[in-house]
């Protein structure tokens, strides 16, 4: 929208009004730090000295009632309103394609309340989900969301796209670990879901908001459960012929017994990743496993663990790779470490039942590798439930085209051939990064006619279609 | 242009995002623009043509230097290395905030960034020191010009465990705040030889030195430039520490108990964690121990960083008071002037700063 003569200024003025002058910004610095995100698109753009895409206004509110001032002005004047809570998202989420407002939610980082006895844990949605998860150490208790993207993402963004941790496979997503959240409507009102996250008192509104990226409302605070820490916590690892049997072997053990870490790596992840980081050279189909909680539990569960595994044929590493695995585990994200532009890459995580994850590998595998001849695809399986599991696969290609144009209609080539496969074969669009605006083409496709019932949310939320726009195809 | 190192560093941050928790100035701020990787975004930017503008400059200043982003990191990039190149870029292109630029200017006029000198108030305490010794104390700008006391303390236990000892009357700067704020420019190794030949001409064989802030400056950057060669530099925590285990001082129990404001440039510029807890422990003090402690010590700003972001500065020690709180202890001991100066003006309602000096003081 273009505003003209002195307008900006007016709307400035309201919205400093709103949250202090302090918290509004329009300077080049403040601007220039949202032009990029983790998503590969808006890094290139920048690594190639293109021209980000910058807010208008930078504001910070410091509480619910100031998201909601914020709001109402945003709604009259028809302003965008990009949430973002650390950027640290890889789907372009929190980008401000449309200009307007970012409002970053960092300031609302309070602990709100602790409870030892219920085991829960409240807190404002700006807070590091790492603030959060030491304020429950503190205590001996743990929030057992523990994201590679701990250090980096707030609890809000964490929330709004559905996230998940390494110690998922016993503790679950984090619709499994959040009670409760409030949130500003776009309209600015200030609601609550219900205080608990199981009931039959009607459609449950908890999960409608997470992993609604933003363009339903802004979650303002929320109420977690916590786990005491676990008295031993105790990492194995294998090596799978393949892995296909690894699949197999996997899918027993977590039928079977409930380890909090499973993560099962294809070859060419094994022979190329996890040899760098953790030093581990043989050819196979590399696996580590953590298993924890009391001793006694503990032990019986590895008892069973080993045997199964024997049962496929797997070679019993020890615990040496799957603690280095443990103790690496964010060093695969740092430079140097993890892809880095000028290379092209992207995670295509999916999730299915066991009975289409395997043909979801090797659709997806074949699918990328078919649109591009200079792509390789590494994949390894890293959340299992009893019924499925999902698929963390990646598409690198070292040497891109240097054109910017070309680059984008590559990049979307291979997302749109890769999460086609998916759909095609049982699986859906996104496991835990979110849509964002890499992949909201690809809604429609993958909800079919259920879409309207999105669409028809958004539109009675959000009437002025101010917030995200371009995100999540909404 | 950026020299190669800096760019090089700039261009692994930018698209990094693993150390803003720790950052103390992006935890306190909420800010985006003053994390880590938001100043080597804009680095790499204006590498690739963005204009290098005020309001670029004015994030590069929002940093304490304080090193937790490298620390947390595992690649051995240091944002502190380039930003501080940014200042130096900023200073000479006249982009620097005003603040900053009548800060460069008070030092180099006064020799101390408060622009006041209170060493009078401190002799006047400390009494007559001989003129040579074996040990000269360093007792840097803030003991100099707001914090005479720990200057005192410190003097009164050297004396106290018989050590020959003397202070410069007229103590030059070492050039720490400089080199904060204009990066290591000809100008502050200019500042650094001036004051490297006063210290020498006293003839002291061994420096001892309140001021961490001054003991990283010359154990880091006198070192680099061939300054103080043959002179032993010792921070006054360890140095007082030594003096506690080799029996020189019979210290008596406090029966207190306190969270330690670890100083970040003891914990990770000089890697020296535990001379600080064992004056602790032999004052009898019972520690409140925090999640950001040792290596990961929380950085509450500097002395010329509250210059000019202030209330950046006292929300950092806000956050710090909080840790403490929620913890049970409100009592904070610093072993800083630095610090205690900074938190003694912003501490919360029922939060005690203490200085470690003044209560070992007061314990032998
Ligand atoms: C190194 C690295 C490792 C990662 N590892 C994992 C992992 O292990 N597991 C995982 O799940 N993800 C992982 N991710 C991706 C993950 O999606 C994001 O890191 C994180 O969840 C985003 O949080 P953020 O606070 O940075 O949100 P942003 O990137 O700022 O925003 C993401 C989306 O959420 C919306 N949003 C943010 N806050 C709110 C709010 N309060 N209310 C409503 N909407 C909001 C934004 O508008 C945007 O659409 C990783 C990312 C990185 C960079
Ligand atoms: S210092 Fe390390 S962790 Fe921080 S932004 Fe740079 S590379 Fe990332
Ligand atoms: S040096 Fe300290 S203040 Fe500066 S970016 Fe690193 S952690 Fe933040």
């Amino acid at each position: 929208m273009e505003l003209r003569g002195f307008m900006h200024e007016m709307i400035l003025t309201e919205l400093e009004d709103a949250v202090g002058v302090e918290n509004v910004s329009h300077s080049s610095d403040q601007k220039l730090a949202y032009g990029t995100d983790y998503f590969w698109l808006a890094r290139m753009t920048v690594d190639k000295g293109g021209n980000p895409a910058l807010p208008d206004y930078v504001v910070r509110p410091g509480c619910a009632e100031e998201v909601s001032k914020v709001l109402k002005i945003a709604n009259y004047y028809k302003l965008p309103v990009q949430t973002w809570g650390g950027g640290s998202g890889s789907q372009g989420g929190a980008l401000p394609m449309a200009g307007g407002i970012v409002l970053d939610i960092k300031r609302m980082d309070k602990l709100l309340d602790i409870d030892t006895k219920a085991g829960t844990i409240t807190c404002e949605t700006g807070m590091i989900f790492q603030t959060l998860e030491w304020y429950a150490n503190e205590q001996g208790f743990s929030v057992m969301h523990l994201p590679s993207c701990l250090t980096c993402c707030t609890v809000g963004g964490a929330l709004a796209h559905n996230g998940i941790g390494i110690l998922s496979t016993k503790y679950g997503k984090i619709d499994d670990q959040c009670l409760s959240v409030e949130v500003a409507l776009p309209n600015g009102d200030i609601i609550n879901t219900l205080p608990v996250p199981k009931h039959s008192s009607g459609p449950n509104l908890l999960p409608l908001f997470l992993g609604s990226e933003g363009t339903l409302g802004i979650m303002t605070k929320a109420k977690f459960k916590m786990t005491k820490l676990p008295e031993v916590r105790r990492h194995h690892a294998f090596l799978f012929k393949d892995i296909s049997t690894g699949y197999d072997a996997c899918r027993e053990i977590v039928q079977t017994v409930k380890p909090s870490i499973v993560r099962l790596f294809d070859e060419a992840e094994t022979v190329s990743i996890i040899k760098k980081v953790i030093g581990f050279e043989k050819r196979g189909s590399f696996m580590n496993l953590t298993v924890e909680g009391h001793a006694k539990i503990v032990a019986a569960e590895e008892e069973l663990i080993l045997d199964i595994c024997k049962k496929y044929d797997a070679e019993y590493l020890g615990t040496e790779y799957g603690e280095k695995w443990f103790e690496n585990r964010i060093t695969f994200f740092y430079p140097g470490y993890i892809m880095n532009n000028p290379q092209m890459f992207g995670t295509l995580d999916t999730v299915a039942t066991y009975d289409n994850i395997e043909k979801i590998y090797w659709a997806m595998k074949k699918a990328v590798e078919e649109t591009y001849d200079g792509v390789r695809f590494i994949s390894h399986s890293s959340h299992w439930y009893d019924w499925g599991c999902m698929n963390y696969s990646r598409f690198i290609i070292d040497n891109p085209p240097e054109d910017q144009e070309e680059c984008i209609r590559l990049h979307n080539r291979i997302w749109n051939a890769g999460v086609r496969a998916a759909i095609a074969n049982g699986g859906v669009i996104n496991d835990h990064h979110g849509v964002g605006l890499k992949l909201g083409r690809l809604m429609k496709e993958s909800y079919g006619p259920a879409m309207q019932v999105l669409q028809g949310i958004k539109k009675e939320l959000d009437p002025n279609g101010i917030m995200n726009p371009y995100k999540m195809g909404l | 242009m950026f020299s190669k190192d800096s760019a090089r560093q700039a261009d692994a941050c930018r698209f990094c995002w693993m150390c803003r928790h720790i950052c103390p100035v992006a935890g306190a701020t909420g800010s985006e623009a003053w994390t880590p990787r938001a100043r080597g975004l804009m680095i790499s930017m204006i590498e690739r043509g963005t204009e290098f503008d005020k309001d670029i400059a004015e994030a590069m200043y929002h940093c304490t230097l304080c090193d937790a982003c490298a620390n947390d990191c595992v690649t051995g990039y240091k944002p502190s290395e380039y930003t501080r190149e940014a200042r130096m870029r900023a200073v000479v292109e006249d982009l620097a905030p005003a603040a900053v630029i009548k800060m460069i200017d008070t030092i180099s006029e006064c020799g101390n960034i408060f622009g006041l000198s209170a060493m009078g108030k401190l002799f006047e305490k400390a009494g007559k020191l001989p003129e040579k010794a074996e040990v000269l104390l360093f007792i840097g700008q803030t003991a100099e010009a707001m914090r005479a006391d720990t200057g005192v303390h410190a003097i009164s236990i050297l004396k106290k465990a018989g050590i020959d000892f003397t202070v410069l009357a007229d103590e030059p700067a070492s050039g720490a705040y400089l080199g904060e704020l204009m990066g290591y420019t000809g100008d502050v190794q200019a500042v650094a030889a001036h004051t490297a030949k006063m210290i020498a001409d006293t003839g002291a064989k061994t420096l001892v030195v309140l001021n961490p802030a001054d003991a990283a400056m010359f154990k880091e950057q006198y070192g680099a430039w061939g300054l103080l060669s043959g002179i032993e530099i010792v921070t006054a925590t360890a140095f007082i520490a030594a003096l506690i285990a080799d029996g020189k001082l019979k210290v008596k129990k406090a029966g207190i108990a306190g969270s330690l404001q670890e100083p970040v440039k003891l914990t990770r510029a000089l890697d020296e964690i535990a001379p600080f807890k064992a004056i602790a422990d032999a004052c009898g003090i019972e520690l409140t121990e925090l999640f950001l402690n040792g290596k990961m010590s929380r950085c509450i700003g500097t002395v010329p960083f509250d210059v000019y972001a202030p209330e950046v500065a006292a929300q950092m020690v806000r956050v710090r008071c909080e840790d403490a709180v929620r913890l049970g202890s409100n009592l904070i001991i610093t072993a800083s002037p630095d610090d205690f100066y900074i938190m003694s003006k912003y501490a919360t309602d029922g939060v005690k700063i203490a200085d470690i000096y003044e209560i070992l003081d007061g314990l032998c």
